[in-house]
């Protein structure tokens, strides 16, 4: 051992909440959301060898993203799976909820699940998990500008679905 | 009407995802006083500054999602090794104050009876799911 490398029950244990919270923000569900854990702890066992001291949470959320892109790919691969997109069950069915100054958790959190994979993803990664664009671009293997983009595009689409 | 009333002359176009990356402090500082010059001329621009604004603010202070059930003990260890872990949380448990003591318990190749004592002791102060282990049922004492 090396004494510097945690084990990955000392990151489930220390960092197991921030990745729900990253995970269920993704996802949009807790089922998904618990399964993105698994997968993700299991990369992080294998990860741990490797893994070079510095942020953490960067690191897992790094991980907890390109499982949840996996699976997005995946499932666009497979389109009978589709990702359970029920505009029934996500919309907020209120008529007169942009009479609220502030909005709440659950239709934040419906308006987040609603909008494009692409933008969802640069979304959480930047208000959720706190990354900087380049810390963004780097866990998406995109270019600065379109993490930019990407973030503000989901900004406006939130920001409309709320009103 | 606002004075300033949209676009003047010679403030440049419109500001759009830079507005963001203004918001998150990730323009360099002349992209900033840009920004700012513009945003002083530019009704458009303000109303959209607010728009994302309150977006990035509402998903800022959505409180933190729990987990419903505790992961860890589907985590990938082997079944049998999960649960010998799980088992060894409820003698550990008895020496949870201890544990509580040193919170941080040296985690270089724990045992497993202390990995389990730091998991109870967590689930006695926090209530946190993720570190409550699967229903305990037979008392079993292993060595490390």
């Amino acid at each position: 051992m090396t004494g510097e490398v945690p084990t990955w029950e000392a990151v489930a244990r220390t960092h197991g909440r921030f990745l729900y919270n990253v995970a269920y923000r993704l996802t949009g569900n807790d089922e998904d959301a618990y399964d993105l854990v698994q997968e993700a702890l299991i990369r992080v066992r294998k990860g741990l060898e490797t893994y070079q001291p510095g942020s953490m949470e960067a690191w897992l959320s790094r991980i907890v993203t390109n499982v949840f892109l996996d699976e997005v790919r995946r499932r666009r691969r497979r389109p009978v799976e589709a990702l359970p997109e029920d505009p029934e069950r996500l919309l907020p069915s209120s008529p007169g909820a942009d009479e609220a100054t502030e909005s709440l958790p659950d239709d934040v959190q419906a308006a987040l699940r609603r909008l494009p994979e692409d933008f969802r993803t640069a979304v959480v990664l930047c208000d959720v998990v706190g990354l900087s664009y380049e810390e963004i671009a780097d866990a998406l293997s995109v270019p600065v500008g379109t993490v930019r983009s990407r973030i503000h595009r989901g900004r406006r689409l939130l920001r409309a679905a709320l009103q | 009407m606002n004075v300033f009333g949209g676009s003047r002359p010679g403030s440049g176009p419109h500001l759009e995802d830079a507005l963001s990356a203004y918001l998150d402090d990730e323009l360099a500082p002349a992209g900033r006083r840009e920004a700012e010059a513009h945003l002083a001329g530019c009704t458009e621009c303000r109303e959209e500054l607010d728009e994302v604004a309150a977006a990035r603010k509402a998903i800022r202070i959505m409180p933190v999602h729990a987990a419903r059930r505790p992961i860890l003990d589907v985590a990938p260890l082997s079944a049998s090794a999960s649960r010998r872990r799980a088992v060894g949380a409820l003698v550990a448990a008895a020496a949870a104050a201890t544990a509580l003591v040193l919170p941080r318990e040296p985690e270089v190749a724990p045992s497993l009876p202390s990995l389990a004592g730091s998991h109870a002791a967590r689930a006695s102060i926090t209530g946190d799911p993720l570190t409550q282990l699967a229903p305990i049922a037979v008392p079993v004492r292993f060595g490390p």
